[in-house]
C-alpha cells in the first residue's frame, strides 16, 4: 500500500468513527470512555506483543546462539555484550527513544508536551527492551511496557485529534494497560499511572484509565501465556508485633531504594564522562559488566521472575541474598546506566525480595516466636523498595496486594512502603524517575508551571541593553540618568564592565537637587553593593526563586569571567511573567 | 532631627595628630566608641578607605566630608577631627584641610545620610560656623556651633517615612531633640 493510500484510509477510518460519536451526540466522559476500551485493549495486545518479542529474544540469545557456538560455559560473560551489539544501530539512529528507561521520558512528556509522544518511540522502545532484556541485561519489561503503552495511548489519542487535558488521559490510559496487562494488576496500573505518570489524582482521568486497565488485563489474562505474570504465594501475618518488624524493613528499603538510585544515577554520570567510546558502544560494556556478574550469579541476568519467588520459599541462602541484592544494584546500575533499555520496576522488586529475605531471616533468627518465616519480609520488602523509589506507596502497596490476593498482606505493606517512601524522601528529594529528569534539568517536581521556567533559561529571556554608569558617576548626573531613564535601577561597573553595585530609586526616595553634593556623593555612594544577581545558563525557575526572596523588580545577569562578574543584561520580573504566560498560552493552544 | 544630634560628644576630637590623609581616618575611627556604634571598626575603615580612593571628599575651603555607607554602622553618625596644622587631603583646591567630618550611615538610611551630608556641606561651607569650629576651645563650644544647624533634616514627606518611634537618632551626649 502506497502511503498516500494508506493515509486515506486512516483519515476515512477517523471520519467515519468521529461521525458515528457526532450521531450519537456522546458526551466528553463517554467519548474518553469509549477511546479508553481502544487504548487497553490496544495495550493489553501491546503487552502480549511484547512478552512474546523478549521471550523470542532470549530464546535467541541463550538457547540458539550458544548452540551455534559450541555452548562453552563462559559464554554468559559474553551474552549481554553480544546483544548490546544489536542496541547500537538503534542508539546511534535514536538515541533519545532507544535509551535507558521509559518512565521519566513518559512523565516529560506528559508534563511538558501535552501528552505528545512519536509513534517511532513505541517501535524503538520495544526493540531496544526486547534485546537488552533477551541477552540478559538486567532491567525490567515494565517500565518499558508503560512506555510502549503510554505511546499507544498517544497515537490513539493523535489519531482521534484529541488534545490538551484529554491527551494526557490517553496516555495515562496505555501506561496504565501496560502496565496491567503485564502484571496482571489492575488497581496497580491505575495508580501508577495516576500517581506517577500523570502526577495527580482527579475524577475526570480516573474513570477513562480504570476503564482502560480492566480491559487490557482481561486481554492479557484471556492471551497471555500463563506463567509468564508474577504469581506469588498466598500471604499470612502471623503476630501483631510482626508490624514492628515490617517497621524496620520499611525503612532498610528506603535506605536500598536511595542506594539504587544513587548507584544508578552515578552509572549514568560515570558513562556519560569517562565512557572511552561513543554512545552507541556503550552499551557493551555494561553488558560485560553484567555478563561477569552473572557467570557467577546467574539469577541477576534478566527480568525472570524466577529468584523471586524462589527468595519468598526461602530457597536462598542469607549470604547468597546478601550478595544478590548488592550485585543487582551493580548489574542494574551498568545495564541502564551503559544505555541498555529497560524498566526499573522488576530490579526494584528482586532487592526488594533479597532485602526481605536477609531482613525475616535475621528476625527469625532474634524472635523465633514471632517472626516464623521470612518468606513474608522478602514480599513485603518487594513493595516497599519499590514505593520508595518510585514514590508511589499507593500503587505499591496495591500491587503488593494483588500480587499476593491476601488481605492480610495489607497492614505490614502499608506500614513498610509508607516508611520506605519517607525514609527516601529524607534522604534525597526526588524520586528514581524524577532524579533521572533532574538530571537533563527538567524539574517536573513542582508540577507542569515549573517544568515552563525549567526548560527556558535567562539566556532567552533576557534584555540586553544594561542601563550601566561608573562608579565615579557624580550624583547630580545619576539623579538626571535616573529620572530620564526607564527603568527603576542603575548598574555600577567598574571599566571592564564587571558589576560593582545597584542604585535603586525605590531606596531614593527624596532627591536633593544641590550643588553642595557636588563632588560628595558619586554613583557608588549610592549603590548597593550586595547585588542578587543569575546567569545565563539559569533556568528561569531558579530566577524566579531569587526574585521570591528579594524585593527587586529586575536581576542582573552576570557572566563569571576569571572571578569576575562581566554584566551582560537585566531580566525583569515582569518580563519573566509575560514569558511564562505566553508559553502558557501556547501550550493550552496546541492543547486546545 | 538636626546635624547635632548625630554628634556625640565623644566623638570631637579637638587635635588630631596625623598629617596624612588615611592615618587621619584610621585616628579617627580609633576614636570612635564601638558599643552602640559600629560593628567593626577594621572592616569600616577598609570602607572608608576604599570609598575615598574612589575621589577625594576634600571639597575645598579646608573641609573634608570623608563618608560611606557601611552595615558596619549601626546609625547615622558623624565624627569630627580637627588640625590646626592641616592634613594633606588632596583637596579639590590643593589646601590642607582643616576640619574633617567623617559621616558613617547603614544602608537603609540612604535618604537621611544624603541629608545629613547635604547639610553638613552646606554648614560649614559658611565662613562663621567654620571659624567657630576651628576656634572652639572645648568640646562643648563644638557642640555649641553644631546645635545653629537648626535646619530639620526630615522633611515632611521623609518624616513620614521614617518613624521616630522605631528609629530615634538621639544620641547620648546630646541635648537638642528633634
Amino acid at each position: 500500500m502506497k502511503p498516500s493510500a494508506s493515509a486515506g484510509v486512516v483519515r476515512s477510518l477517523r471520519n467515519r468513527l468521529l461521525g458515528f460519536f457526532r450521531r450519537y451526540q456522546l458526551s466528553d466522559q463517554t467519548f474518553l470512555i469509549i477511546v479508553a476500551v481502544i487504548v487497553g485493549f490496544l495495550g493489553g495486545l501491546g503487552s502480549i506483543f511484547f512478552e512474546w518479542m523478549i521471550e523470542f529474544g532470549q530464546h535467541f540469545f541463550f538457547d540458539i546462539f550458544p548452540r551455534l557456538v559450541g555452548n562453552p560455559k563462559w559464554l554468559v560473560i559474553i551474552i549481554p555484550a553480544f546483544g548490546a551489539v544489536f542496541l547500537a544501530p538503534l542508539i546511534y539512529f535514536f538515541p533519545v527513544e532507544a535509551k535507558s528507561d521509559g518512565v521519566p521520558a513518559t512523565m516529560q512528556a506528559v508534563a511538558l508536551k501535552g501528552g505528545i509522544i512519536k509513534v517511532r518511540t513505541f517501535i524503538t522502545r520495544m526493540l531496544a527492551s526486547a534485546i537488552t532484556l533477551g541477552s540478559g541485561g538486567s532491567a525490567g519489561k515494565e517500565g518499558p511496557i508503560i512506555q510502549i503503552g503510554a505511546s499507544i495511548g498517544s497515537a490513539v489519542g493523535q489519531f482521534f485529534k484529541v488534545s490538551g487535558e484529554r491527551m494526557r488521559v490517553l496516555v495515562g490510559c496505555g501506561a496504565a494497560a501496560g502496565l496491567a496487562a503485564i502484571f496482571n494488576a489492575p488497581i496497580a496500573g491505575v495508580l501508577f499511572a495516576l500517581e506517577v505518570v500523570l502526577g495527580e489524582f482527579n475524577l475526570h482521568s480516573f474513570s477513562p484509565i480504570v476503564i482502560s486497565s480492566v480491559v487490557a488485563t482481561a486481554v492479557s489474562r484471556a492471551w497471555l501465556v500463563d506463567g509468564a505474570a508474577l504469581k506469588l504465594p498466598p500471604y499470612e501475618l502471623f503476630s501483631y508485633w510482626e508490624i514492628g518488624f515490617y517497621a524496620i524493613l520499611g525503612i532498610a528499603a528506603g535506605v536500598v531504594s536511595v542506594c539504587f538510585t544513587k548507584a544508578l544515577h552515578g552509572a549514568e554520570k560515570l558513562f556519560e564522562r569517562h565512557a572511552p567510546v561513543k554512545t552507541h558502544w556503550q552499551p557493551i560494556l555494561g553488558g560485560l559488566v553484567v555478563g561477569m556478574i552473572g557467570f557467577v550469579f546467574p539469577q541477576i541476568l534478566g527480568c525472570a521472575y524466577t529468584p523471586i519467588l524462589e527468595a519468598i520459599q526461602g530457597n536462598f541462602l542469607w549470604h547468597t541474598l546478601l550478595a544478590l541484592l548488592g550485585l543487582k544494584i551493580i548489574a542494574t546500575a551498568f545495564t541502564l546506566g551503559s544505555g541498555g533499555s529497560g524498566g526499573i520496576l522488576y530490579p526494584c522488586l528482586f532487592m526488594g525480595a533479597a532485602l526481605g529475605g536477609i531482613l525475616g531471616y535475621a528476625f527469625n533468627i532474634l524472635a523465633p516466636g514471632i517472626a516464623p518465616a521470612a518468606g513474608g519480609y522478602a514480599l513485603v520488602g518487594m513493595g516497599a523498595v519499590l514505593g520508595a523509589a518510585v514514590q508511589a506507596p499507593m500503587a505499591a502497596i496495591m500491587m503488593g496486594f494483588e500480587l499476593t490476593s491476601s488481605y492480610s498482606v495489607i497492614l505490614p505493606l502499608m506500614t513498610a512502603c509508607v516508611l520506605a517512601t519517607v525514609v527516601h524522601r529524607r534522604l534525597m528529594h526526588h524520586s528514581i524517575y524524577t532524579q533521572a529528569l533532574i538530571d537533563r534539568g527538567i524539574d517536573i517536581s513542582a508540577g507542569r508551571e515549573m517544568g515552563i521556567l525549567t526548560t527556558l533559561t535567562v539566556g532567552d529571556v533576557m534584555i540586553r541593553q544594561v542601563p550601566k554608569i561608573p562608579g565615579n558617576l557624580p550624583y547630580k548626573e545619576v539623579l538626571r540618568l535616573c529620572l530620564k531613564g526607564q527603568g527603576n535601577y542603575l548598574y555600577t561597573t567598574d571599566e571592564r564592565d564587571n558589576l560593582e553595585g545597584v542604585i535603586s530609586f525605590q531606596d531614593l526616595k527624596e532627591f536633593v537637587y544641590d550643588d553642595q553634593l557636588q563632588n560628595l556623593v558619586y554613583a557608588r555612594d549610592l549603590a548597593n553593593r550586595d547585588v542578587v544577581y543569575v546567569t545565563p545558563d539559569e533556568t528561569l525557575a531558579s530566577s524566579l526563586n531569587k526574585f521570591s526572596y528579594i524585593d527587586m523588580e529586575e536581576l542582573p545577569v552576570v557572566v563569571r569571567n576569571d572571578g569576575n562578574p562581566r554584566l551582560e543584561g537585566i531580566i525583569t520580573r515582569s518580563e519573566l511573567m509575560r514569558i511564562y504566560r505566553k508559553e502558557m498560552l501556547k501550550r493550552v493552544m496546541i492543547g486546545q | 532631627m538636626q546635624l547635632g544630634q548625630f554628634l556625640d560628644r565623644e566623638h570631637v576630637i579637638l587635635d588630631i595628630q596625623s598629617q596624612e590623609r588615611f592615618a587621619s581616618l584610621e585616628e579617627i575611627i580609633e576614636r570612635v566608641t564601638t558599643d552602640g556604634y559600629l560593628r567593626n571598626k577594621v572592616k569600616a575603615l577598609d570602607e572608608l578607605i576604599e570609598r575615598e580612593q574612589l575621589a577625594t571628599t576634600a571639597v575645598g575651603g579646608g573641609i573634608a566630608i570623608p563618608h560611606v555607607f557601611t552595615d558596619e554602622a549601626n546609625r547615622p553618625l558623624l565624627v569630627m577631627a580637627r588640625s590646626k596644622a592641616g592634613v594633606a587631603f588632596e583637596s579639590l583646591d590643593g589646601n590642607p584641610v582643616h576640619l574633617i567630618f567623617v559621616a558613617l550611615a547603614p544602608r537603609k538610611d540612604k535618604d537621611l545620610f544624603i541629608n545629613i551630608l547635604y547639610h553638613l556641606a552646606r554648614f560649614l561651607k559658611v565662613k562663621e560656623n567654620f571659624d567657630d569650629l576651628l576656634e572652639a576651645e572645648e568640646v562643648t563650644d563644638v557642640l555649641a556651633v553644631m546645635a545653629r544647624a537648626k535646619d530639620n533634616l526630615l522633611s515632611e514627606k521623609l518624616k513620614r517615612l521614617v518613624k521616630d518611634e522605631v528609629y530615634p537618632y538621639r544620641l547620648p551626649g546630646t541635648t537638642t531633640s528633634s
